[in-house]
């Protein structure tokens, strides 16, 4: 145990596992951005449909400068210096400070499109606070004990928060009673929201898939919370995750929902898995050079 | 020295992030909350010779197309969309609720004076102006579909349920945003 708090004040733990997870991560909240570039008037724009009209005068009003309508016209500015604050973030050029960055005007986007935000929305503006804590530059720093401390305490954080996900997410299914009974999914399916429009009659028609669905959701999210932490069953268990949350995404339409949670398991991969993936683009780059003489 | 700090001041600011969520009864907070209905806002225009269009669903092809390609943002553009229909849709139940406590008024009349119905109204006047630029009057409904239970599987119909909301005709409100792509 004492072991254990010398190297939180001493190490940086994760480093190689925290900089794969701030590429990926980064790629996502990019790609999120650019999707919505095209429709930007209706979502940010000042013609748009927001859903609350907000009149902060106090500090929240940090948060939600796109409701003040001398601002909402520059929204294009907003979500310019987001991109240009992800690019340098990727690259490690002021970090913290570009996390602090992306963290406010994740938010003022985010509040201004309440009709677009989900809970992956709402992870990622907590992640991106989390990262202004850590090291994201894969190496590692002669950093203060502070430092040190917060970046271990809030990689921890991050890693609990997706425990906490799933600990929440079961609590609420076993209060209710479709998720008990085992027909949830079997209604999900034939919502013309929630589902492609061919997964309502195959539901309907093959109840078992569905069924199967359900309970399938349920004991991953009650395993998923201990079993991560059991080195034997870990890649199994985010394997599962991957392959439910590549479901949401492609089937039930929760795209970025379902891609951005399939990214979190990140956090929990061994470091030395981690930065052979890092390692990877250079050996791929240095062998075509030595091939090709 | 500085380890006495640094340790029990982790744990300070660990307990800050997780109390709050707890204490307040708000650890669902970060969970999805996945539909079982479907819901549509229904729409008829008044055309330029002054006649009513059919009822139609102005998002059905962004909902279609969506589907079909999945990643990009056309999916966001759609919650932008039902997220009015959402608020409006509770914001008439709660006046209904309401209403039926005091027994003297009429959610409907209230309802047209609240700014989510004004919201809703602009987006379909927008919709309507951008089909027929003389359009003068705007109608919408919201309608709520039912899934089929698990009993009705082998009945031959879509849905379990269906319900309708139906406004009254309106003035069209004039400030169109919709772009040629919404169309």
């Amino acid at each position: 145990m004492k072991n254990f708090w010398d190297n939180f004040l001493t190490k940086e733990q994760g480093l190689n596992t925290i900089r794969l997870f701030q590429l990926a991560f980064l790629g996502w909240l990019f790609f999120h951005s650019v999707a919505m570039l095209p429709y930007g008037d209706q979502i940010w724009g000042p013609n748009g449909y927001p859903l609350v009209d907000f009149n902060f005068t106090d500090i929240r009003a940090l948060g939600t400068l796109l409701s003040f309508p001398q601002i909402t016209p520059f929204y294009q500015w907003f979500v310019g210096a987001h991109l240009i604050c992800i690019v340098l973030a990727m690259f490690s050029v002021l970090p913290r400070t570009m996390y602090l960055l992306l963290f406010l005007l994740t938010i003022n986007l985010n509040t201004r499109a309440l009709g677009t935000t989900s809970g992956g929305t709402t992870l990622s503006e907590l992640l991106l606070l989390y990262m202004i804590f850590v090291n994201t530059t894969g190496k590692e720093l002669k950093s203060s004990q502070l430092k040190t401390a917060l970046h271990n305490l809030f990689f921890w954080i991050m890693r609990l928060q997706i425990v906490f996900i799933y600990a929440s997410a079961i609590l609420s299914k076993t209060q209710h009673a479709l998720w008990m009974e085992g027909l949830a999914t079997y209604y999900i399916f034939q919502s013309g929201q929630s589902s492609q429009p061919w997964a309502g009659p195959i539901a309907v028609s093959y109840p078992i898939i569905p069924i199967f669905g359900n309970y399938l959701t349920i004991a991953f999210q009650f395993l998923f919370p201990l079993l991560v932490w059991v080195k034997k069953f870990k890649p199994y268990i985010i394997l599962v995750g991957m392959v439910l949350h590549l479901m949401m995404s492609f089937v039930m339409g929760l795209f970025f929902f379902g891609i951005l949670m399939s990214l979190v398991y990140i956090l929990f991969y061994e470091e030395s898995f981690s930065k052979s993936i890092l390692e990877f683009p250079k050996k791929l780059f240095r062998g075509n050079i030595i091939a090709n003489g | 020295m500085k380890s006495k700090i640094i340790l029990p001041g982790t744990l300070i600011i660990f307990l800050a992030w997780l109390g709050p969520s707890i204490g307040l009864g708000r650890w669902n907070f970060y969970t999805d909350k996945v539909s079982f209905l479907t819901n549509k806002l229904w729409i008829r225009c008044m055309d330029d010779q002054k006649n009513w269009s059919s009822w139609m669903d102005p998002f059905d092809h962004l909902q279609k197309s969506y589907f079909s390609t999945i990643a990009n943002g056309k999916g966001k553009l759609i919650g932008t969309y039902l997220g009015l229909y959402e608020i409006l849709l509770d914001e008439y139940k709660a006046l209904v609720k309401e209403c039926e406590k005091s027994g003297s008024c009429d959610p409907m009349e209230k309802v047209l004076t609240t700014v989510e119905h004004g919201k809703v109204k602009k987006l379909v006047s927008d919709i309507c102006l951008s089909k027929y630029q003389k359009s003068e009057q705007i109608q919408f409904k919201l309608m709520t579909f039912w899934p089929k239970k698990y009993s009705e599987r082998k009945l031959d119909k879509r849905w379990g349920r269906v319900q309708e909301i139906s406004f009254p005709p309106e003035l069209v409100t004039k400030n169109s945003a919709l772009t040629s792509k919404e169309k």
